[in-house]
């Protein structure tokens, strides 16, 4: 339980540390150390805030609700070891829609402001994501209908990849693929947006946020980070086989999530930004994955249950 | 009491409020009213139904045909429903119309005759009397709309009227065939009916609860009813289609096929509804849209509990009934609550566009901080009544995955994933409606001069609120409350039920965290932070104005290609090309399709036929004294040739 918290307290900056680190590498420069994104942190609790006039109790409100949000989806994610800190019959469905919840004040925050530019974020944040919550309630659908289980932790980290049968391969691979295609979405990050544009106009995420200065701008880092890590823990423990020691899953867990982050980067540094237009188009990938598998399993017949 | 005296004292009641409505005592017709809606819901609570059995309050004869008042499980629960909107839509009706002088009595009477009906829908027990309430109900409610009795109005009641006409003779058709089928109009012998006639009486309800492609009357009522009224119509008046649909459903065997027909139509009303509810700007037409979106998840959970029922998977049965009443009761408390705060909004700003209005979170705080609420609540999320009956759907819909059953999987899936993708736009489209109309800089004059609402108006919205939260906290109660009117045919093994109820506890705990989590991040935030208020960073630029803001147009432009599927092209430029074009015409328009393509044609054409006789009418006496004698003539022909 105490390494579940210290992993949802720790690991997100980390993982943001390891990105950057990693780019800064294949750039070619030494990079800022991977436990910057916590000093910035820090740095941003201390400071004072300017806030617009033009806003409402909702602009107030709206970093902590959010943080609080994702923290408490936190809690339905296993870390560190299989099991989630709760876990109930059905709960991936309030996971999304905590979710949604931080997207609808953040949103509104952004609103709030009456900027022209974080209207055109908020609107952005909300079209692209909007394939999204079909696609995980598909994947979700594809391990209920293999495992039979009814938690998202169980459903997870139950599933074990079997390396002899060519069908489980592609259906894991297709699985994982979706997941971190919604990472990269949920994460806002390259392609579909990128955390270090500094014009306004090519912004999604960061321009939605723009009002947002001291603390709260500290909480929305951190959500962001946050939301990441949960995704990556997802993909994580569907890879995870079911039935090791807490130790060797602890390990193979970190070591996963590092992989990851490393993978991140090194997706930044490759792969240029996609038109803000197609940007529609390519969310509906993991959509259209999510659904070959599930098609995939019933028609094979694949359950257990 | 017994649940007699109730019924005849409620009964009693409401009758005596419409001679007071008639002498304009506004106050006690509301009380009367309240109380006589208050007796008639509180049989069902009197009665506590169990499973199958049937509670008769009043038999009487009507020439041949014996006319039946009583209970069943099913329309106990909608007559809880029914009647409590009735009191909050009767509470909020009179703070609404206080200042209003015209035209109140004739509306408190209509008011009255529209609760009664509404109570005598589901009282009723055989089709004689449902059809007489049904009507009742649809006249009453078009009075009802004119309290204003400008144009649009009347245009907008008499669409409404014809359109109600239409689905009452489709009930008819159905009511006629079932009686040549069973020889009885009496429900309890209605089992067993034929497909073809319980599918008629499935369309005559389906016009009332906005079932696509009956639906295109409820975005043209709902705007020009006073708020009021609008609540209960889309808050009442729709869930009474539901339950009729619900008893149609009972009275026979629906094929597999037909019920995967009924839940396509469902998602397609969802759809059409959210899609419609993203692309309108005018607040109440995005609310009426809504609510064909929300008829149509209770659609899919009506389909899915009966699909259960079919492929004999109780569980799912239990599922998809609880959550498809759950929805229905939820939706009846935030809907006609966001449809009364839009009237505090109209009254004030007199704007209901949300292109046109703007900040209004600051000078209607109360409003605006219940408006937030009914959003949270509208779009599912957690915390809220909306979100706790939209899980239960879902979970529904996932329990599909367990049947090994390849078409019943492939049902599913679609209903999966179109429910998930409606959620999420709905989420959308509410951050949209709230977002525009009470945040950021007001886009106009009027909505800049807007006030707070007088307190009377907060009243009834505020107890919705706190009545979705509670719906949405204590879920499991409102679960366990519903189950005990389930019949046994519907309420699965207890082992389903407890482990359905078992959830909420771990829900509760993470609730409760995200609060706690919210209230220390957030108190500690005010504790540190002085904040400085300056203007918004808008890049450098010194003079924002709030015409720079985004609109509802440019929120959604990201999505239209997928909108336009649904809403039709919305928008048309004309322009000359020229370097300085001189000529600039932009329109846009969210069009209902069904309406413009399906009923258009059907009126234009109802029209031709009808101007084939035009002629007739010369508006000469002379002409008409001629018509006479012809047909006097005729006749007299027709006698002496009939004779010999």
């Amino acid at each position: 339980m105490i390494v579940n918290i210290l992993f949802i307290l720790l690991m997100p900056l980390l993982f943001v540390g390891i990105v950057n680190k990693t780019k800064a590498i294949w750039a070619g420069r030494r990079g800022a150390p991977v436990w910057q994104p916590y000093v910035d942190f820090f740095r941003l609790m201390r400071k004072n805030e300017v806030t617009s006039r033009t806003t409402s109790f909702i602009f107030d409100i709206s970093g902590a609700l959010s943080l609080a949000a994702i923290l408490a989806a936190a809690l339905l994610i296993p870390f560190g070891q299989y099991r989630a800190l709760i876990s109930f019959h059905g709960d991936f469905v309030l996971f999304l829609y905590l979710m949604g919840l931080a997207k609808f004040v953040a949103v509104l925050a952004a609103l709030d402001t009456g900027s022209a530019f974080e209207g055109m974020g908020a609107s952005r944040e909300m079209s692209f994501t909007t394939f999204l919550e079909p696609a995980f309630f598909l994947i979700v659908a594809s391990l209920i209908y293999v495992s039979g289980a009814g938690t998202l932790s169980e459903l997870i980290s139950m599933h074990t990849v079997k390396l002899s049968s060519q069908w489980s391969l592609m259906i894991s691979a297709l699985t994982v693929i979706a997941l971190f295609i919604m990472l990269l979405v949920e994460g806002s990050r390259v392609p579909f947006d990128d955390p270090t544009t500094h014009l306004e106009l090519t912004m999604v995420h960061e321009v939605m946020v723009l009002d947002h200065s001291g603390p709260n701008f500290g909480f929305v880092l951190y959500a962001n980070a946050l939301k990441m890590t949960l995704f990556a823990s997802l993909i994580a423990y569907f890879l995870i086989p079911w039935g090791l020691g807490i130790a060797a899953v602890t390990a193979l867990y970190v070591g996963i999530m590092i992989i990851q982050a490393i993978f991140l980067g090194l997706v930044e540094s490759i792969l240029p930004r996609v038109r803000m237009t197609r940007n529609p188009e390519l969310v509906f990938v993991p959509l259209s994955v999510a659904l070959l598998a599930l098609t995939a399993l019933i028609v094979l017949g694949i359950g257990g249950a | 009491m017994t649940p007699h005296t109730t019924f005849i004292i409620g009964i009693l009641l409401l009758i005596a409020s419409l001679p007071a409505s008639m002498l304009g005592w506004r106050k006690i017709f509301t009380l009367l009213a309240m109380l006589g809606a208050g007796f008639l819901g509180s049989i069902a609570i009197l009665w506590h139904p169990s499973g199958d059995g049937v509670l008769t309050l009043s038999t009487f004869r009507l020439g041949s045909f014996v006319v039946e008042l009583g209970l069943t499980w099913l329309s106990s629960i909608f007559l809880i429903l029914l009647s409590a909107g009735c009191i909050f839509g009767l509470a909020h009706g009179y703070a609404y119309l206080k200042d209003h002088k015209e035209g109140i009595r004739s509306h408190g009477f209509f008011l009255a005759l529209l609760v009664i009906s509404l109570h005598l829908t589901v009282l009723a027990r055989d089709a004689l009397m449902l059809f007489f309430a049904w009507e009742l109900m649809g006249f009453s409610s078009f009075f009802a709309i004119l309290v204003e009795r400008d144009e649009p109005t009347w245009k907008a009641a008499k669409y409404y009227l014809i359109f109600m006409q239409a689905g009452a003779a489709v009930l008819l058709t159905g009511i006629a065939l079932a009686y040549s089928n069973t020889a009885s109009l009496r429900f309890d012998d209605w089992a067993n009916l034929p497909a073809f006639t319980a599918f008629m009486l499935m369309v005559g309800f389906a016009f009332k609860a906005g079932f696509f492609p009956f639906h295109s009357w409820l975005p043209v009522a709902h705007p020009m009813a006073p708020s009021h009224v609008s609540g209960m119509m889309s808050g009442l008046l729709t869930k009474t289609g539901i339950y009729g649909i619900l008893m149609i459903l009972l009275c026979f065997q629906p094929s597999i096929e037909s019920l995967y027909v009924f839940g396509i139509i469902a998602l397609i009303t969802a759809l059409t509804g959210v899609f419609h509810a993203l692309a309108e700007t005018d607040i109440k037409r995005i609310l009426a849209w809504s609510s064909i979106e929300n008829i149509g998840i209770i659609g899919l959970g009506i389909t899915f509990a009966w699909l259960g029922q079919k492929l004999d998977v109780p569980a799912i049965t239990l599922f998809g009934i609880l959550g498809a009443l759950l929805h229905s009761i939820n939706h009846s408390l935030f809907k006609p609550m966001l449809f009364y705060l839009s009237g505090n909004v109209q009254h004030q700003a007199h704007e209901r566009d949300i292109n046109r209005l703007g900040g209004l979170q600051k000078r209607m705080p109360v409003t605006g901080g219940l408006f937030f609420a009914g959003s949270l609540a509208i779009a599912g999320l957690p915390i809220m009544n909306g979100f706790v009956s939209e899980f239960l759907v879902f979970l529904t819909i996932l329990k599909g995955f367990r049947v090994h059953d390849v078409g019943f999987n492939i049902a599913a899936i679609i209903g999966l994933s179109g429910l998930a993708y409606v959620a999420s736009i709905a989420l959308f489209a509410f951050a949209r409606m709230y977002g525009l109309a009470f945040l950021g800089e007001p886009r106009t004059e009027k909505a800049a001069h807007a006030k707070e609402a007088t307190r009377g108006l907060w009243i009834v919205p505020s107890i919705l609120a706190g009545l979705c939260l509670i719906g949405g906290m204590a879920g499991d109660y409102m679960l366990a409350w519903l189950h005990g009117f389930l019949p046994a045919s519907m309420t699965g093994s207890d082992i389903d039920f407890i482990s359905l109820l078992q959830r909420f506890q771990p829900f509760r705990l993470v609730m409760v965290i995200t609060i706690g989590f919210f209230l220390l991040l957030f108190l500690w935030r005010r504790r540190r932070v002085r904040a400085p208020r300056e203007s918004t960073w808008g890049c450098g630029y010194e003079k924002p104005s709030a015409k720079m803001q985004y609109t509802g147009t440019s929120f959604v432009h990201p999505v239209e290609p997928i909108m336009n599927m649904f809403t039709g092209k919305q928008r048309e430029i004309d322009f000359d090309s020229s370097y300085f074009p001189t000529r600039l015409s932009f329109v846009r328009e969210a069009r209902d399709r069904v309406q413009k393509s399906l009923i258009a044609p059907v009126v234009r054409s109802v029209h031709r036929f009808l101007d084939l006789f035009a002629g007739v009418q010369s508006g000469r006496t002379q002409v008409y004294i001629t018509y006479g004698l012809v047909f006097l003539v005729a006749v007299l022909i027709w006698v002496i040739v009939g004779e010999s």
